[in-house]
């Protein structure tokens, strides 16, 4: 059985301009791969190549053994679920109207959500605690409800593969903890393969903690520079060389017999 | 002897002016006088104009009439789709359009030499166009066709004007003498036997309103048109009603300016059921120089002859194609042949040009 | 009352309404018949008969062109809506009336009208819009604000082409009907134009089977495509629909502004944003509105109303009545 997803010699730049290039790693369901990098070294722009949205240079994208150029979009969305990083509000629709959109990956060409996707799209709302909601118009909602909508939306479209662009940015403290542990809680309970891109290297040490098989993947010199569990390729040296700081990671015992690492910064070089 | 000398003089001045309007002018203008306009306006003009530019659609083809058809440098486009009015002055071909959608081009009038424009009301009335021609200090003539008094006093205008006052005075005794004739005729036809009339103008649902020259010349002939009782739509000076307002009315006779429109309302299913149509009574009006029955037409008097022809034709009896003919010769000087005459009087006569010479 | 919320209930008054409007547009005009003689008409036509031509020729076709005005007009305005997640924009976008228009004035100089002109307008509005969407294109951007701008630099070209036209047309006869042709108006309306209707059926058709996916392009390019909508292939029908519908009604009745904008809102303001059910309710409401607002145009006076003035001078205080009503309908 091939992997999940299959990123090889993976190219990709707008016009001839390369932002990356030689990426290469995979990932199957139950695993996480958190994308690490300073802004603009292409983290959004490998997720986009992975949907199918973007052309690469060279090389390819393997979803399931087969090259994500040749899926049908609609296939395509049964197999990837994606949760925006920015979403420009436009009707508005009540929140339930907008997680029923995760279903277009199910209905028929000239088709409409039926009862079925209804069901599937109330169990995602209760999945991430959103379904009292499901009624209230989705502008209405704060930053943190929103992004668990969206999260819910793509429970709904009912993919092994998640894909998250910055999950967490602009949100606060609990709100971030709470979405990351409802990923979390998906993740163990589903066995989705997770594919996301965070600005915090907190998060993927957080995902590892909570008992996920994370690998983290560091952007540096134009490529995945540095691939393998948080704990290892997270270090003050790879902190340095991908975001030019200098940085500690402290360690202490998170009272369950693992250990929490956490990110701490000191300046800038 | 010298009376005697200068009534001869005066005399032959006269008939020559009779005989060639202005045309007999060969020298250059030098004299000039006054005349009052239609709006009352006193106005300077060339004794002699050589430049006319005809800017009122009714006026034009009494410039060809008066014999300065080759004078006729500008003018507005309706004239030029005339066919008949080319066939008697060619010359009308080469006449430029200076004015489109209601906007003078005054640089043409200009690089045309213009000396007398003859001008519509509703052109005076726009301060823009007429403070463009003031600009120009070119002498123009407002003249009105509203009423059928003032189409009458507008001829003897341009009569004057042109130095034709011998025919514009004839056009309008023959005016007053089909009138006269007209009146005559239907004043021994009782109430009942007159009967109710619709009148397409242009367009199947435009129509005449009270207080225009076509509802005017129309209650000559005692017909009851009906539209002039019911509210119309008005897009400037163009009259509208509706199909189901016809239907209420039930006409029983429709009589329709332009061609095709009688045997559209003939043909469509829409129309099915009114009386004028069930019976046959729906009528294309004849079209020579103008369509008959248009508010601008110089036709206006053989329109009266052929509706009353149409309406009484025990009572009234009368030759129209002979009418026709003698018409256009005293008017235009032009002889129409049978063939020409059958088509004008079908309505059939500007839309296909018989009167051309092959090859032309 | 649960009979009320059930989905057939809702979809036979969606189709009831503009239905009964037009058939008490048949009991009203100013040609008298008393409601004993429409029904005798109806039931048993008396071939030639005056009331025959009034119910038929004239009422009916009237109103049901007005009713398939209506609901084109609706419909295209909440699909381009939808699809440009812009609440702004209606039907008239990307220069189809513009068009239209050019081609029937074109029509009208160099054809004398006639049969042509149909067939011109509807032609010269699909071209609009094809431009519209080319220049939109030029900068290699496509998206919805350069298609916008294309649709707008179209309509004044072609709004100038039109006025070139007027220019150059006869003042006493090709000028007039060329205005009057963009006034706006069902009067000359018969059963042959209702050859229109095919066009708009065909329109309407592929809006309301594509209805609900115009909830997924309305969230913008990326996330339709990550949601699994192939964009082409449903931007082509929706904007293919709509078109065929705003140019068939352009061709049919003239320029009637304000419903394609507004009768979607007042469809949002009732039932919500979700446009699986806001499109059949934009095109029943539509379609009812027209009849109504046709039906006054021609009983209001004897003399026939242009129906762009009454869209507006009706429609506007019902729109800022259900706008306080509704509070904007979660609109902020």
């Amino acid at each position: 059985m091939s992997e999940l997803l299959s990123v090889r010699q993976l190219s990709c730049g707008y016009g001839s301009r390369a932002v990356f290039h030689d990426v290469s790693f995979s990932l199957n369901r139950g695993q996480v791969l958190c994308l690490l990098g300073p802004n603009g070294c292409g983290k959004t722009t490998l997720l986009d190549t992975v949907l199918g949205l973007k052309r690469p240079m060279s090389g390819r994208v393997l979803l399931d053994g087969r090259p994500v150029s040749r899926y049908r979009r609609q296939e395509l969305a049964q197999k990837i679920a994606f949760v925006p990083q920015l979403h420009q509000a436009s009707f508005p629709y009540t929140v339930r109207q907008v997680v029923l959109m995760g279903r277009a990956a199910y209905t028929s060409v000239f088709g409409s959500p039926g009862k079925e996707d209804e069901e599937a799209c109330d169990a995602a709302l209760e999945r991430v605690g959103m379904l009292p909601y499901a009624d209230t118009p989705y502008h209405q909602l704060s930053g943190g409800e929103l992004k668990l909508v969206l999260l819910a939306r793509a429970i709904g479209q009912q993919a092994p593969l998640l894909l998250m662009d910055e999950p967490t940015a602009h949100l606060d403290f609990r709100n971030e903890l709470l979405f990351l542990e409802t990923v979390v809680s998906l993740c163990r309970d589903e066995g989705l393969a997770l594919l996301m891109s965070t600005h915090s290297p907190d998060q993927a040490f957080f995902l590892s903690e909570h008992g996920l098989p994370v690998t983290a993947a560091l952007f540096a010199q134009e490529t995945i520079h540095y691939l393998g569990p948080p704990e290892e390729v997270i270090t003050p040296d790879t902190i340095r060389a991908v975001y030019g700081v200098c940085a500690q990671i402290s360690s202490q015992p998170d009272g369950q017999g693992g250990t929490s690492r956490r990110i701490s910064l000191s300046h800038t070089i | 002897m010298k009376k005697q000398i200068i009534s001869l003089l005066l005399l032959a001045a006269l008939l020559l002016s009779m005989l060639s309007g202005c045309t007999g002018g060969t020298a250059a203008p030098t004299g000039q006088r006054t005349v009052t306009d239609m709006l009352g306006r006193t106005v300077t003009i060339p004794d002699d104009p050589q430049q006319i530019c005809a800017l009122n659609p009714f006026c034009a083809p009494f410039v060809v009439s008066f014999g300065c058809g080759d004078k006729m440098k500008a003018t507005v486009n309706a004239i030029k789709r005339d066919l008949l009015i080319q066939s008697i002055c060619p010359s009308l071909k080469d006449a430029v359009v200076v004015k489109n959608g209601g906007v003078i081009n005054a640089e043409a009038l200009l690089e045309l030499g213009v000396d007398l424009i003859f001008l519509e009301e509703s052109t005076y009335a726009d301060d823009d166009e007429r403070a463009k021609l003031d600009a120009l200090s070119i002498p123009y003539i407002v003249l009105r066709n509203d009423t059928i008094q003032q189409a009458m006093d507008s001829v003897l205008l341009m009569g004057e004007v042109l130095g034709a006052q011998e025919r514009a005075q004839a056009y309008v005794q023959y005016y007053q003498d089909t009138l006269d004739l007209v009146s005559r005729t239907v004043s021994a036809i009782p109430e009942e036997d007159r009967p109710t009339l619709y009148h397409s103008v242009n367009e199947a649902t435009r129509t005449d309103y009270a207080g225009s020259i076509t509802a005017e010349w129309i209650s000559y002939t005692g017909a009851k048109n009906v539209s002039l009782s019911a509210p119309l739509t008005m897009e400037g000076s163009s009259a509208y009603t509706t199909l189901e307002q016809i239907f209420v009315w039930d006409p029983q006779i429709i009589i329709c300016n332009e061609p095709g429109v009688a045997e559209y309302i003939l043909t469509d299913g829409k129309w099915v059921g009114l009386q004028a149509v069930t019976n046959g009574t729906v009528y294309q009006m004849p079209v020579g120089i103008t369509r008959w029955g248009h508010p601008n037409s110089v036709e206006t008097p053989l329109a009266l002859l052929w509706l009353t022809e149409l309406l009484y034709p025990e009572q009234f009896d009368i030759d129209l194609a002979a009418g026709t003919k003698q018409f256009y010769q005293t008017f235009f000087d032009f002889e129409l042949d049978d063939d020409t005459i059958a088509a004008v009087l079908s309505g059939d006569g500007m839309r296909t040009p018989k009167t051309q010479s092959p090859g032309e | 009352m649960r009979i009320f919320h059930s989905k057939w209930f809702r979809a036979v008054a969606l189709i009831a309404l503009p239905l009964a409007c037009i058939v008490i547009s048949l009991f009203s005009g100013r040609f008298f018949l008393s409601p004993a003689e429409v029904f005798s008409t109806l039931l048993h036509p008396v071939p030639g008969a005056a009331a025959t031509t009034v119910v038929f020729q004239l009422r009916l076709p009237r109103s049901v062109a007005a009713a398939f005005v209506g609901a084109s007009l609706s419909a295209s305005g909440a699909a381009y809506q939808g699809v440009f997640r812009n609440p702004l924009v209606n039907s008239s976008l990307l220069g189809v009336s513009q068009g239209a228009g050019f081609g029937a004035a074109l029509s009208i100089v160099l054809l004398g009208g006639g049969a042509a002109l149909y067939p011109c307008a509807f032609l010269f509005a699909v071209l609009a819009v094809i431009l519209s969407i080319l220049s939109g294109r030029i900068c290699n951007t496509n998206t919805n604000v350069t298609l916008i701008l294309g649709g707008v630099i179209v309509s004044s070209f072609f709004s100038a082409l039109t006025s070139i036209l007027k220019y150059m047309a006869d003042p006493y006869s090709q000028l007039p009907a060329i205005t009057f042709w963009f006034m706006g108006s069902f009067a000359s309306v018969g059963t042959t134009h209702l050859v229109a209707v095919i066009p708009m059926l065909l329109g309407l058709a592929l809006i309301y089977l594509c209805r609900w996916k115009i909830n997924i392009l309305s969230m913008g390019d990326r996330e339709a495509a990550a949601l699994g909508l192939n964009l082409n292939f449903y931007k082509l029908l929706l904007i293919g629909g709509a078109t065929l519908c705003t140019t068939a009604a352009v061709c049919i009745s003239g320029v009637i502004g304000w419903v394609g904008l507004v009768i979607p809102h007042i469809g949002r303001m009732l039932v919500g944003n979700d446009n699986d059910r806001l499109i059949p309710v934009s095109m029943s409401l539509g379609a009812a509105f027209l009849v109504v607002i046709d039906i006054l145009a021609r009983n209001l006076t004897a003399a026939e109303l242009p129906i762009g003035i009454l869209t507006a001078l009706i429609g506007t205080p019902f729109f800022v009545y259900l706008l306080k009503k509704t509070k904007g309908g979660a609109w902020q």
